[in-house]
């Protein structure tokens, strides 16, 4: 953990708010996006994403030091986790019920190039849609892996599982939204035409 | 041969995610790429493969649609495993149940029932009256039973917990937070014979002990074990409580309960029982206290005089039945404060959870 980082959290544990809003500040949009990709409906995702910071603030004393980071997306991982579990939402069968799910809200980008706003328009909602066809432990691996970018050691470490079932899980999660995606083969960009 | 060579293709293609990730050993590398030369199935699936990884991670991220700062400091979180502390009820509840179980102990203990396994089990969607009998030889005295209440005191801080799911239960945990804040949990622990069993039964009219005491049956050299007593309470219990207890392991769960406060107040345990991101709060199981001190504390007592004569340990329960107690208004008013207790953090964790 950065000296400032932990000065921050030195500071929240005393009740210091303005310090723990800048750790806000800091992992916000990697918690949303965390939770946009896994839940795919923007009111879930805005409440989990609340939710997760009050939690992490909460439960600050409970830190052990390390990284803060992995620590924060662990909290909002739980959280997606527990929400899809109890809600007993069933992962859609296709890709087009998935389009077609209601509260379903395609993604916008921050980044303004063509490249961006094409894979966020029609073809955003195809990629979305297909990874809510996986089951929960495999929709928070691809997401947290080949999404979000983080190592096979976080995405296990987050749900405390080892290296060896995020592969399993990786693999599989990746077979399925090929399939999906293969059927909408007309929407995917030339280099992405081999799927 | 096939079957063998089919395996292995399906093999070595479930190796293929996390080769495209370099996430595989070097022996496990060379064999997919061995693999890969020879099949244009497997190099059609890693092409698939990689453009789907390449897309996934061409995904910008996604805009925020607000800030997520926190406005205000979040109230805490109430204690999902409440401990005993301070707050008046809950304690008396607690002193309350220890004291009864161990009146019912040492009367037991003196006349040599025999040890069978016995629950209780106190149902009520009305006012509750909860009788508890237990039968003593005619010549014992109720300053015995009144030397007993004082010998055998409860620990300051008790903790108790309790299953409100119809199942044996060995400790109830009760919260100092506020009411409207503490949550019961209960846990089950019955694995030797038992040596009590009290039977709590509703009812709509308040019955004085005095009206429904009577006197233990006279039979020459062995007195028949008579349980009497009557308890009275206004309170209305809407659970189902299981209690099931041992004699030889009461002294036990109240110095396990000792111990564990006191690792609660030097902090080597988390009073709720949590992980460091706040989540769990699964109970730590109290350890059971050895066996012999138990005895030893029972035989001081009784060598102290403060057992009213008990010799023998009470490890055996007759199948005749329960020994008279002539406390019955204490054990009964005891009773009382137990299921008040038990009431109150019930309706109180409803409450929170309502909320």
């Amino acid at each position: 953990m950065q000296p400032a980082e932990a000065k921050l959290v030195e500071r929240s544990l005393t009740g210091d708010l303005a310090a723990f809003n800048q750790i806000v500040d800091l992992y916000q949009t990697q918690v949303y996006n965390l939770a946009a990709r896994v839940l795919g409906d923007r009111t879930t995702t805005e409440d989990i994403t609340q939710e997760a910071f009050i939690s992490a603030f909460r439960s600050l004393k409970g830190f052990r030091g390390g990284n803060l980071r992995a620590w924060l997306l662990r909290i909002a991982r739980n959280l997606c986790y527990d929400y899809l579990r109890s809600s007993k939402r069933k992962p859609v069968s296709s890709l087009d019920e998935a389009l077609e799910a209601p509260g379903f809200v395609p993604p916008t980008s921050s980044d303004p190039s063509p490249e961006s706003q094409a894979l966020t328009g029609e073809l955003g909602a195809a990629i979305n849609g297909a990874i809510q066809t996986l089951p929960p432990d495999q929709r928070i691996a691809l997401v947290m892996i080949d999404v979000q970018g983080y190592s096979y050691e976080d995405a296990a470490h987050s749900a405390d599982v080892s290296v060896g079932t995020i592969k399993s899980r990786l693999s599989r999660a990746r077979a399925k939204v090929r399939e999906g995606l293969s059927a909408h083969r007309e929407l995917l960009p030339d280099q992405f035409r081999q799927i | 041969m096939y079957d063998i060579f089919g395996m292995r293709h399906r093999r070595l293609h479930s190796l293929l995610s996390s080769y495209v990730d370099e996430q595989v050993t070097v022996a496990e590398a060379e064999r997919v790429d061995r693999h890969l030369a020879t099949c244009a199935e497997g190099r059609a699936e890693l092409e698939s493969l990689q453009a789907t990884v390449g897309l996934l991670r061409s995904l910008p991220d996604l805009a925020l649609p607000r800030s997520f700062r926190l406005t205000e400091v979040p109230e805490s979180r109430p204690v999902a495993v409440p401990f005993a502390y301070t707050r008046p009820l809950m304690a008396a509840a607690s002193m309350a149940a220890v004291a009864l179980i161990a009146i019912v102990a040492v009367d037991l203990a003196e006349v040599g029932v025999s040890g069978d396994l016995v629950g209780v089990q106190a149902i009520s969607e009305a006012p509750v009256s909860a009788m508890a009998e237990s039968a003593m030889a005619p010549e014992e005295s109720t300053d015995f039973a009144a030397t007993g209440i004082e010998s055998m005191a409860a620990p300051e801080s008790l903790e108790v917990e309790m299953t409100l799911e119809g199942e044996p239960v060995t400790e109830m945990a009760v919260s100092e937070a506020a009411i409207g804040e503490v949550e019961v949990e209960s846990a089950v622990r019955s694995e030797k014979a038992l040596a009590t069993t009290q039977e709590a039964e509703v009812g709509e009219e308040n019955v004085t002990l005095e009206a429904l005491a009577e006197p233990p049956p006279e039979e020459p050299g062995k007195p028949e074990p008579e349980i009497d007593s009557l308890v009275t309470s206004e309170m209305e219990i809407t659970s189902e409580i299981a209690v099931t207890a041992e004699i030889g392991e009461i002294a036990e769960l109240s110095e396990a309960i000792e111990k564990r406060a006191d690792a609660l107040e030097s902090g080597a345990l988390t009073p709720d029982g949590t992980d460091d991101t706040g989540r769990g709060g699964e109970l730590p199981q109290a350890k059971a206290a050895d066996g012999a001190i138990v005895e030893t504390e029972i035989q001081t007592l009784a060598s102290q005089g403060e057992l009213g004569g008990a010799d023998t340990f009470a490890s055996d329960l007759s199948e005749d039945g329960f020994p008279y107690l002539p406390l019955e208004i204490a054990a009964g008013v005891l009773l009382a404060l137990l299921l008040g207790g038990l009431l109150a953090t019930q309706f109180a964790g409803s409450r929170r959870r309502q909320a």
